[in-house]
């Protein structure tokens, strides 16, 4: 794998554009996006926040693929973020062409009724058939999500990860005791979602827009939802076998935010199994990615983590990608002091050494966008790069316009 | 306490539904008590779950199966209990708000709740402001526990209290929140008397509260 492939795996990476836009959001998108590496790029997972901010409804937002670009890169914009993101309520998908019965809020993002599960009992599973990425579900919507995504060059994909899929059809409770007490089943389950359901998406999605990198979210498969043992045995030889069958059409369909470190308590961190956890990352993605995604980070030590990534960059020659997550908590509640010491603290602890990237994880729906503004002008000035160290008191948090001032003289900047 | 007494409780810990259910059936064959089996085996089962995963030795699957197993066993229990001295140490209304399907948080919070001896009304998922308010009218609890598990269903939680604010009932009872995208900062924000960061904390605010 190229070096850049790497950086674009979680990133959402640049690529050439493959439309020309006149006026309005994609256009000063495609006027302001650069691939020279001025400093730290910051990305973020957006859509609840998105869809506050620019006024969407949900019943648009999660449904009509040019509202929901449209908002996404205008946000995007707004806040300076350096990659797009074009995520939306990415665990749903699948598991909504298959059958699984939904809840569409008027004001959320569709959501899983897991009350009701699609395979109750393992007879189920036979009943289920590969969807029809052309018309099934909300495949269309999400298809043209990611064909106008190229178009503003954002040459990335995202589908939902083999564990997180099966629990969005089968729930946690009974998944978990089928790993138990009926391995034999779980096997068949997971051998169809992998093959008969993922790969047949990802092929669909290459063969329809050209993208080639695709990444699977997998919050499901966080510690500790499931241990690094049950990760190891159920979790990971799935995500290779999807890696595998995209290889073999020239795919990389890997699966992120599989072992993400999530531990609630801070009293009970345990530098073993977190450096365990980015073990398992590393494998899922078969790349050295070192991902710290939604976990306490404002809490842990990061010592275990920069011995893990410098282990891991001695033990080949290609670059370390430090995948830096700002907790969704602190983002929202704040204050804008502590987000900026987060940042910084991240940057000048990874960026001496390692190709970082600052990842706003799950951004809340009612941030203030002050927060957001806060995380990114961080990001932006301590992380200038050649890297040098700047001290805190020499930073100055620039005051932004609100979105509606943004938006409306958007064309003339 | 008994060999099969001993065996129910293992079955608990383990998370087996089927085994604990039959060893419950067991023990009550042989005559024992079911207040005895529910200090000795049932909560012990489920509170030495919650020690394990205090101490990283238990993760989340084990912690469910073993919910699972203290929810199929006492739903089993729950007639035969009626006129026994079993201690109560408040009552606990509970629900996901409305646009909300997220469970898994709720049920372990509602086994180690009523471990420590609440008695606990669940009111499910997606769950409309108005039923919190008339079930909180029609139960009295002491706690009324709300759960969120996305940034865009969680402001409803702010909602909820406001309307018992209006309803004049805000004082009768205190309302703990929590879930995922929840906060000590968020639940201040909305006047909520507490917030539990998981299902062992929710346990302890609860007790706080009711000190």
């Amino acid at each position: 794998m190229a070096d850049k492939d790497t950086v674009n795996i979680i990133t959402g990476g640049k690529s050439k554009a493959t439309a020309k836009f006149e006026s309005g959001p994609r256009a000063y998108w495609l006027r302001h996006s650069s691939d020279e590496k001025k400093w730290v790029a910051v990305a973020a997972q957006t859509h609840d926040h998105t869809m506050r901010v620019a006024r969407v409804p949900a019943k648009t937002f999660y449904y009509e693929a040019t509202p929901f670009v449209d908002a996404q890169v205008a946000v995007h914009s707004y806040y300076g973020l350096d990659d797009l993101t074009l995520i939306n309520d990415v665990y749903n998908f699948e598991a909504e062409a298959l059958g699984q019965k939904m809840i569409y809020g008027k004001d959320a993002m569709p959501t899983i009724d897991f009350r009701d599960p699609l395979i109750k009992k393992p007879a189920d599973l036979l009943q289920l058939k590969t969807p029809d990425f052309k018309k099934d579900g909300r495949f269309p919507y999400q298809m043209e999500v990611f064909r106008q995504s190229i178009e503003i060059g954002c040459n990335k994909a995202s589908f939902c990860g083999p564990f997180s899929l099966a629990v969005g059809i089968r729930s946690y409770p009974l998944l978990v005791r089928d790993m138990r007490k009926d391995p034999s089943f779980y096997n068949d389950l997971m051998t169809f979602l992998v093959d008969e359901v993922l790969f047949p998406y990802v092929k669909a999605i290459h063969d329809e827009t050209g993208i080639a990198i695709m990444s699977g979210a997998d919050a499901w498969a966080a510690f500790p939802n499931l241990s690094t043992e049950l990760i190891e045995e159920n979790v990971l030889p799935w995500n290779l076998r999807l890696l595998q069958k995209g290889a073999e059409i020239g795919v990389y369909a890997a699966t992120a935010g599989t072992a993400d470190y999530f531990e609630e308590r801070p009293e009970k961190f345990d530098a073993d199994i977190l450096k365990k956890c980015l073990e398992l990352g590393v494998r899922s993605q078969c790349a050295p990615v070192v991902f710290m995604g939604m976990g306490r980070w404002q809490d842990y030590p990061l010592e275990p983590v920069l011995e893990f990534a410098r282990e891991l960059k001695e033990k080949q020659d290609k670059p370390v990608m430090v995948m830096a997550g700002i907790n969704a908590r602190v983002l929202r509640d704040g204050p804008v002091s502590e987000i900026i010491r987060y940042v910084k603290r991240m940057i000048d602890t990874f960026a001496p050494e390692f190709n970082l990237n600052i990842f706003l994880a799950s951004i809340p729906a009612d941030t203030p966008s002050a927060h957001v503004h806060a995380a990114v002008q961080a990001t932006h000035y301590f992380g200038q790069l050649p890297y040098q160290f700047r001290d805190e008191a020499s930073f100055k948090l620039q005051e932004r316009e609100s979105f509606a001032e943004f938006m409306s003289k958007i064309d003339s900047l | 306490m008994t060999e099969i007494m001993d065996e129910l409780k293992k079955a608990i810990v383990e998370g087996d539904e089927d085994l604990a259910l039959e060893k419950l059936e067991e023990c009550l064959n042989a005559g024992e008590k079911p207040a005895e089996l529910l200090e000795k085996a049932v909560v012990a089962g489920i509170n030495e779950a919650g020690r394990l995963w205090q101490e990283n030795e238990y993760f989340l699957p084990d912690v469910i199966l073993s919910a699972e197993a203290f929810k199929a066993v006492m739903a089993e229990m729950g007639p035969k209990l009626a006129g026994a001295d079993v201690k109560s140490h408040g009552t606990v209304l509970i629900g996901t708000v409305e646009g909300d399907m997220h469970d898994l948080g709720k049920s372990i919070v509602i086994a180690m709740l009523s471990s420590a001896g609440y008695q606990v009304h669940d009111l499910g998922v997606d769950v409309p402001a108005n039923t919190f308010i008339e079930k909180t009218k029609e139960l009295k609890p002491d706690i009324l526990g709300l759960g969120a598990y996305m940034s865009t269903t969680m402001e409803f939680m702010g909602d909820i209290i406001q309307r018992l604010v209006d309803e004049g009932i805000r004082d009768q009872v205190k309302v703990l929140i929590g879930g995922v995208p929840t906060s000590a900062e968020f639940a201040a924000e909305i006047k909520a008397d507490a917030w539990g960061k998981d299902a062992l904390d929710a346990v302890e605010k609860a007790n706080q509260l009711l000190g």
